[in-house]
């Protein structure tokens, strides 16, 4: 029996160590693309006078679709920073998706909405629409009042009656910066065959709005959002952007995205069967772009930023990291044809294996691998260059990824101004992995048995509201 | 089997070869983590310390270059306070007005740094794109003069973006001699959208209509030149373009093409393009139908109404949208009114939508 257990834990450490071996490998990889990348992107906005290039007559008409679902609380600031983007031509399309709360109240008190009719233009099947209102302050803003039917739902009923060449879907909850909107339409200018672009979604925990803008950038005193931001920098600085380089990108987050309305009404809209409706879409874009013979181009821009809330507590996290799973398994296993198949190139042949294998798989492998671990030790079956290689790949290597992102930022953007906040940074990047980063695998491989058993909802959400500025003198 | 997987072969008598790799391994990582942080706190000390820089010449430069551009102050003012090492720092200080100025004030822009900009154009020549690119924009907007055959040179760049970038330069002012070669490069932009394309090139003025008629009535010209051609035509009005237009709409099967030829007979069509635009009105394809009627709304007569009556219920719903908006802006809300009385589902939401948009 002992020899037998001594196999088993034997083959699941040299699988877990696999794992984080290859995983490391691929982010320090990415790290280094992205930081090619960056350097060369920071200098070309230098040398790009985007608001000329991209000003008026230059850019296409943008739909911003943003679906919300009670969102009383944070609706009106959201929407109202949204009609005040810099952008030449767009309308705003806010689908209030059955919320049993007073968001639409709030919306039409705030914004004077009246009843009125828009023909669609595309026909994808939603719950049932029981309105559709303009605002009579605003010509650019209507607002759809269904049935709920999901986030997807919603932004295909969005869709249906968007006329842009492109739209952009954000969250309710989410800011997009004034010049967000213009920086994320010059790749669509720059090359013919882009499908869809995504921007950097920054979290806003600890900094004040005002009127809908960011004013006073600064890390939040809650240690579980300043995680996030480490996190949130990696994932976007360092993961995305090496994706994008290599035309393999298959997320584009549904808080900020903007796609062609023409490749997404022909690949079906967004899908109602899965949580991950942001990651599928982009999957399916690849997959209905090659089989009709077109190579798309799916790129992340970091210099377009949507500010969003993230959750402040373990059990909202929880939350939210297990529906992230699903969805991204989901959308893996609804498009397994894809999986190391050369017709759709990089995709085909390494994003769809790395995201299944690695991100999807990730969860089971490692908390699997930290019980034999544990088994290990108390069996006595160790020997001290297992132990230090089994620490080193699965912390050492992960503070020094975060590290590694933290600089990126540093190089880039440099959005927390303040030395404390760096510090604070460095000290997340650190922290984030003696704890924090096992406990998300910990939700997302409940979120893996989820899928197992056929869960789909979206699960409650709490939203604290933006932190309003400090009152005037 | 990873030399990391294989360690955990270790209790099994693995060797120490591995045990040094990883033990490199380690130190290598840790080192790299260490290297983040140092270089973080360096890049940070250095933005400040440039930050610093910034707002010192600022401080220094500012009030006299206010001076300068309102004319109360000389030029050699402002020079005498730029050093020796600030002079690439003075370019991009004067780059920064030159974004947010038009007019006079770009040229005395211009007469300020052209004792600086050596310290730029010697970047026209660098290997790397985003140095090229950044040196064609300085040269492109504070010394086009001086420059102006280095930017015509910058057209040939194998890079798009200096391309771009030179070619708009080129496009702010009308030089006979150089249209032709600025419509050209556009050739060699294949990837970058026709709108893009367009707003470049408009930028050279309708002085220069002359050329882009040129290019739209030479049928050996890539369909995507010839497009672009229409479209900045049309941009321009301009009036001599529409035999090219009818031509083009005629002879070509492209559809992009016929689209942007339509859009010029939208422009300036007159009562003898009306037989074309009839007929093209019936156009199987919706792009070109919906263009047709736009024109029919615009330069068509009193037969025309029940065109456009007709097409409020095209099977495409665009090519309804413009005849409604059509009918709308002939003044014609009438016949929208009848439509919507008559309760066809389809056409009256069209219809009370269009009336909506008049009403706000």
């Amino acid at each position: 029996m002992a020899e037998i257990l001594n196999r088993f834990v034997w083959v699941v450490n040299v699988m877990t160590l696999t794992y984080f071996t290859l995983l490391a490998t691929f982010y320090l990889v990415s790290s280094i693309l992205a930081f090619r990348f960056l350097r060369r992107y920071a200098t070309r906005l230098r040398s790009l006078d985007v608001e000329s290039l991209v000003g008026a007559g230059t850019a296409p008409p943008v739909t911003l679709i943003v679906p919300a679902f009670n969102e009383e609380r944070s609706c009106a600031e959201s929407v109202r920073a949204l009609l005040t983007l810099n952008y030449p031509e767009y309308e705003v399309i806010v689908v209030n998706d059955g919320s049993s709360d007073r968001t639409l109240e709030v919306l039409t008190e705030t914004f004077g909405l009246v009843r009125t009719t828009r023909l669609p233009s595309a026909e994808i099947p939603t719950a049932p629409v029981r309105r559709i209102l303009r605002s009579e302050r605003h010509a650019n803003l209507w607002v759809i009042d269904k049935e709920n039917g999901g986030k997807s739902d919603a932004l295909n009923a969005g869709l249906n009656i968007s006329r842009a060449p492109l739209f952009c879907t954000i969250d309710a909850d989410s800011i997009l910066e004034p010049d967000a909107l213009l920086r994320a339409t010059r790749p669509f200018l720059e090359d013919d065959r882009m499908v869809a672009v995504g921007g950097i979604v920054r979290i806003v925990n600890g900094s004040t709005v005002d009127h809908g803008r960011v004013r006073n950038v600064r890390l939040s005193t809650n240690l579980l959002a300043r995680l996030q931001v480490v996190e949130y920098l990696r994932a976007f600085l360092s993961a995305r952007v090496a994706w994008s380089e290599l035309n393999a990108s298959l997320i584009i987050s549904g808080a900020f995205g903007l796609f062609r309305r023409d490749i997404v009404v022909a690949a079906g809209g967004y899908s109602t069967e899965t949580v991950g409706e942001d990651m599928d879409l982009v999957i399916r874009l690849h997959r209905t772009c090659r089989d009709r013979g077109m190579v798309p181009r799916v790129m992340f821009v970091p210099d377009p930023v949507a500010w969003t809330e993230c959750p402040e507590t373990l059990s909202g996290l929880a939350r939210q990291r297990n529906r992230w799973q699903r969805g991204l398994l989901e959308s893996l296993t609804a498009n397994l044809g894809m999986f190391g198949n050369p017709r759709y190139g990089t995709v085909g042949l390494l994003a769809f294996p790395y995201f299944l294998l690695l991100e999807g798989l990730g969860p089971l492998i490692e908390i699997t691998g930290y019980v034999a671990f544990f088994v290990t030790l108390i069996a006595g079956w160790w020997s001290p260059a297992f132990v230090a290689s089994f620490v080193f790949l699965a912390i050492i290597v992960g503070i020094a990824l975060s590290a590694a992102a933290v600089a990126l930022e540093e190089m880039t953007f440099r959005r927390y101004a303040r030395w404390s906040d760096l510090f604070r940074l460095f000290a997340a990047s650190v922290v984030e992995n003696l704890g924090y980063r096992q406990l998300n695998q910990w939700w997302r491989l409940q979120g893996t048995i989820a899928v197992l058993r056929g869960v789909r909802h979206w699960g409650a959400q709490q939203r604290q509201g933006f932190e309003p500025s400090a009152p005037g003198p | 089997m990873t030399p990391a997987a294989d360690l955990a072969l270790s209790g099994r008598g693995a060797g120490d070869r591995g045990f040094l790799i990883l033990f490199g391994f380690i130190v290598i990582v840790t080192l790299c983590a260490l290297g983040f942080v140092l270089a973080s706190l360096f890049l940070r000390w250095r933005n400040n310390r440039v930050a610093r820089r910034w707002a010192g010449l600022e401080a220094r430069w500012d009030p006299v270059m206010l001076d300068v551009l309102a004319g109360a102050a000389p030029a050699a003012a402002l020079h005498a306070l730029v050093r020796p090492p600030d002079h690439r720092w003075f370019v991009e200080f004067l780059l920064r007005y030159g974004r947010r100025i038009r007019g006079h004030e770009r040229d005395v822009l211009s007469q300020l740094a052209a004792p600086y900009l050596y310290a730029v154009s010697g970047d026209l020549r660098h290997r790397s794109v985003e140095r090229r690119a950044q040196a064609v924009q300085a040269i492109g907007q504070l010394g086009r003069a001086a420059y102006r055959a280095e930017l015509v040179t910058a057209l040939e760049d194998p890079a798009p973006i200096v391309v771009v970038i030179a070619a708009v330069a080129l496009s702010r002012e009308y030089r006979a001699d150089d249209v032709r070669q600025v419509i050209k490069s556009v050739n060699r932009l294949e990837l970058l959208t026709n709108r893009l394309l367009v707003s470049v090139l408009r930028r050279l003025g309708s002085e220069s209509a002359w050329a882009f008629r040129e290019v739209l009535g030479d049928s050996t010209q890539s369909a995507k030149l010839r497009t672009v051609a229409a479209k900045v035509l049309a941009h321009f009005n301009d009036q001599e373009s529409g035999p090219f237009a009818v031509e083009a709409v005629d002879q070509t099967d492209d559809l992009d093409l016929r689209v942007a030829a339509l859009q010029i007979l939208e422009r300036i069509g007159v009562a003898e393009h009306l037989p074309v635009v009839r007929r093209l009105a019936q156009d199987p394809a919706p792009a070109v139908r919906g263009a047709a009627i736009r024109i029919l709304a615009r330069v068509g007569e009193e037969q025309d109404l029940q065109r456009l009556v007709t097409a409020l219920d095209d099977p495409v719903s665009w090519v309804a949208i413009h005849a409604a908006e059509g009918l709308r802006q002939s003044g014609r809300t009438d016949l929208l009114e009848q439509v919507a009385a008559a309760h066809r589902r389809r056409s009256s939401i069209i219809v009370s939508e269009v009336l909506f948009r008049d009403a706000g």
